[in-house]
C-alpha cells in the first residue's frame, strides 16, 4: 500500500531531479522514490555502524538496525575497512 | 570435552578463514536456534552461508534450543547473542564471540569468553595448526576484521610466546 507524501523542494533541486530522470528514462516520482529508498538504507547502515563503533550496541543489533543480514553487515564492514570495536585492552581482559 | 557456544559473527569469521573444520578438535560446536538462522540467512548471496548450512546439515554444528527470559536478557545484545550466553550459563559452556557487548555481558555472567583470535591461538597451542598456518589464518582474519596494528602485534607476539615454550 502506498501513501501520498508532500514535500517542498528548491526549484534547482527539482530541476536536477528532472534532468536525471530524463537521462535515466524514469519518471520524476520513480527516480525520487528510488533515491529515497537507497538513501534510507544508507542512513540506516551509517547509524548502525556509528552505534556499533561507539560500543553502544552489538554487531547483531547493528545488523538488525541496518535491516540486513549479518553476512552482509560483516561484508560491508570489511569492504569499508571499519575495524572491530574490540580494543587491545578488551582482549587483555579475557586472556 | 569443552562446549563451545558460538555466536554468528565469530563463526562467520572462522568460516571465512577456513579453520572451521579444525574446531571440533578443541570442543563441540554449539549454536542457538537464532544463531543458526543468522548463519544461513542470505544463502543465495553468500558462499559462507552455504558452507555453514552444509555443516549444520551434517551435524558438525549442533543447534541447541533455549528460551531466553526477557527480564534477564541484555538489551544491547541481539537475540542470538543473548541465547549464546544463556546456553553457556546453563551448560558451563565457553561463549565464542567477537563482539564487545557480548564479551562484557558474558564476563558479567561469570563466563570466560573467547574471540576468533583466541580460538586461533588455542589451535596453535594444542598443535592442531602449525605456526605457519596460524600466521596465514591470522593475517586473513586481521584483514577481514580490519584489526588495529597494536592488536595484530599483540597476537603475533602471543603466538611467538607459544612457539618458544
Amino acid at each position: 500500500m502506498t501513501k501520498q507524501m508532500n514535500l517542498r523542494l528548491d526549484e534547482d533541486l527539482i530541476k536536477e531531479f528532472e534532468e536525471l530522470a530524463e537521462n535515466e528514462n524514469l519518471d520524476r516520482s520513480s527516480l525520487i522514490r528510488k533515491i529515497l529508498i537507497e538513501g534510507l538504507q544508507k542512513e540506516r547502515f551509517n547509524f548502525a555502524i556509528k552505534k556499533y563503533v561507539l560500543k553502544e550496541i552489538s554487531i547483531e543489533n547493528a545488523a538488525e538496525i541496518a535491516k540486513i543480514s549479518l553476512h552482509e553487515f560483516i561484508s560491508k564492514m570489511s569492504q569499508l575497512g571499519i575495524p572491530s570495536n574490540l580494543s587491545l585492552e578488551d582482549f587483555k581482559k579475557i586472556m | 570435552m569443552n562446549i563451545y557456544v558460538y555466536d554468528a559473527c565469530a563463526l562467520i569469521y572462522l568460516t571465512k578463514i577456513n579453520v572451521k573444520k579444525k574446531l571440533p578438535l578443541i570442543g563441540s560446536i554449539i549454536v542457538s536456534s537464532t544463531v543458526k538462522n543468522e548463519l544461513i540467512a542470505d544463502i543465495d548471496r553468500f558462499s559462507d552461508a552455504k558452507i555453514l548450512k552444509h555443516n549444520i546439515d551434517n551435524k558438525m554444528i549442533e543447534e541447541r534450543k533455549i528460551k531466553v527470559n526477557n527480564v534477564i536478557s541484555a538489551r544491547t545484545l541481539g537475540k542470538g547473542e543473548n541465547e549464546t550466553i544463556m546456553i553457556c550459563v546453563k551448560n558451563k559452556g565457553i561463549p565464542v564471540t567477537d563482539d564487545y557487548q557480548a564479551i562484557n555481558y558474558a564476563l558479567n555472567c561469570g563466563l570466560k569468553p573467547k574471540t576468533s583470535e583466541l580460538i586461533l591461538l588455542e589451535l596453535l597451542e594444542k598443535n592442531i595448526i602449525s605456526h605457519k598456518e596460524f600466521q596465514i589464518s591470522f593475517n586473513e582474519l586481521a584483514h577481514i576484521k580490519s584489526l588495529k596494528p597494536d592488536i595484530v602485534l599483540f597476537f603475533k607476539n602471543k603466538a611467538e610466546e607459544i612457539m618458544n615454550k
